[in-house]
């Protein structure tokens, strides 16, 4: 192995250009000396070579005795090298102060994702994850026992169920469940059941507490149906249903015409050649004269690896059209507006209840819309339970009812 | 006594048919091509031009002819010599005892 080359690096080299008759022998007294030279270029009369600083004290007594002048082309190697740098100290300075700033910032979290949850338990996660010591500026250091991380949020979050912390380079990834709100257990304070809608009561059925209405009877919202206050001054959680007829009123609109579009058959189909944000047309020359048409497009998904190409191909189908009208007829229209009133009361009603009557009690046909007003008669179950205890007083006995 | 060592050296690397080029302190030339000559163990450069190098390697000179000669690394005991040649010679240090 040589080391000419990293010795004469380390300790500086001198690129000299020497000239006078006696040039060869001058470089063959040196090589005899053991001198290490390199590049010795020969000329008429003249060389060029690369000898180490410390070898010069040499050159310079050879070339002396030998008349040969020596002139110098260039200085290189370490010691060169650092004398330079020394001259350029502002650079220098930067240099370490980027390479300091790069490993400062790449020790910060940059960004924390949160995926898993609702928007709005992303916020209170993320507020979470802030206290617990995850947020957009914290240092990695802080966030690497992930498990005590983990804790400390889910500590500061109650209705997560599981929270996972993945830190890559400097994006944090909280993935997180929430729990399944369970049933709302029914109350067990004494209470009554009131109605919740104006109705006319049909059936009462009364499983806890006294019924304090009859059939027939007209109710308005917030009116007491079962009362949990029992005749001998106990007061129980009242439940039952009470079901009563309810009446509703709909407004039912719906055009008599539909404009609706259909394929003939046709179609012409053009190939693209997609690069970025450009299209080129690559096969399908075809310009058909259709009135009207509908465009699909089917892209390639060309990957290498895990990248997507820039390079796709694009098949355009370009099927005819041919709009056309549908006329429905004005019995058939109030056969749907009855179904479509139907529904919206379902909606209105929640729950289970049977629709009793439907009436038309208005119908308009102008600009080619049929306008319905249809009032129905339904049967639902009308009981709430009211938050509030059946009656101030009887507040001393809930206790006592509560263990009966 | 040298000699008596050479000898033995000589010898053990025939029984071991080991190639004599991985002796120590055997001169080699190597040529690439017709571009490069690398010498090793050699006594010393005899003379240095642009046409026209000799090197002295002990028991006799190499004399390359060419142009365009760059000595491109010069050590004690080693050249490295890059440019066209055209002709080398052997000489044995008997028959041109200078």
């Amino acid at each position: 192995m040589n080391l000419t080359y990293v010795e004469q690096w380390w300790f500086g080299s001198l690129h000299m250009e020497l000239r006078g008759a006696a040039v060869p022998d001058a470089i063959v007294e040196l090589q005899r000396r053991g001198v290490p030279m390199r590049h010795v270029r020969l000329g008429q009369e003249r060389a060029t070579l690369l000898a180490g600083v410390r070898d010069f004290p040499a050159v310079y007594r050879v070339c002396r005795a030998r008349r040969v002048k020596i002139r110098f082309l260039e200085r290189s190697g370490l010691p060169f090298t650092v004398r330079r740098v020394r001259r350029r100290k502002a650079f220098v300075a930067g240099m370490g102060l980027f390479l300091l700033l790069v490993y400062t910032q790449s020790q910060l979290i940059w960004q924390v994702n949160i995926g898993g949850v609702s928007e709005e338990t992303q916020a209170s996660l993320r507020q979470a994850a802030a206290e617990a010591g995850l947020y957009v500026g914290a240092w990695k250091g802080q966030v690497r026992d992930l498990d005590r991380l983990q804790a400390a949020i889910q500590k500061r979050t109650p209705n997560l169920t599981w929270v996972g912390v993945n830190i890559q380079g400097t994006v944090a990834r909280v993935e997180a469940v929430e729990k399944v709100p369970d049933v709302q257990e029914k109350s067990q304070r004494p209470h009554n059941i009131v109605a919740a809608k104006p109705a006319t009561i049909r059936r009462v059925f009364a499983t806890r507490g006294k019924s304090v209405v009859r059939p027939g009877q007209v109710v308005q919202p917030g009116q007491l149906l079962i009362s949990g206050l029992l005749g001998d001054g106990k007061a129980v959680p009242a439940e039952g249903e009470v079901w009563g007829e309810v009446w509703y009123t709909s407004q039912v609109s719906l055009p008599l015409q539909v404009r609706q579009s259909g394929l003939t058959g046709q179609e012409v189909e053009r190939q693209y050649l997609l690069l970025g944000p450009w299209a080129l047309r690559v096969w399908g020359w075809q310009e058909p004269r259709y009135k009207a048409s509908i465009e699909r497009y089917h892209d390639t998904d060309w990957r290498l690896g895990k990248w997507r190409l820039p390079l796709q191909l694009r098949t355009a189908t370009v099927y005819e059209a041919q709009p056309y009208a549908v006329r429905h007829s004005v019995a058939a229209a109030e056969k749907r507006a009855l179904t479509l009133a139907a529904a919206d009361v379902k909606r209105q009603m929640g729950g289970d209840g049977v629709v009793l009557e439907q009436k038309v009690l208005q119908r308009e046909v102008s600009r080619g819309k049929l306008y319905e007003k249809v009032f129905t008669r339904v049967e639902e179950d009308i009981a709430v339970a009211a938050p509030a205890p059946p009656a101030p007083e009887e507040k001393k006995a809930a206790p006592h009812a509560g263990s009966a | 006594m040298r000699k008596l060592r050479k000898a033995w050296k000589r010898r053990a690397s025939e029984w071991l048919s080991l190639p004599p080029a991985t002796m120590a302190g055997v001169p080699r030339v190597l040529i690439v091509a017709d571009e490069q000559v690398v010498m090793e163990n050699i006594v010393g450069l005899e003379r240095v031009d642009e046409s026209e190098i000799v090197v002295d390697i002990g028991e006799a000179h190499v004399r390359l002819a060419g142009e365009g000669f760059e000595v491109t690394l010069a050590v004690s005991g080693e050249i490295h010599v890059r440019g066209r040649v055209h002709h080398i010679e052997f000489i044995r240090r008997r028959g041109n005892e200078r």
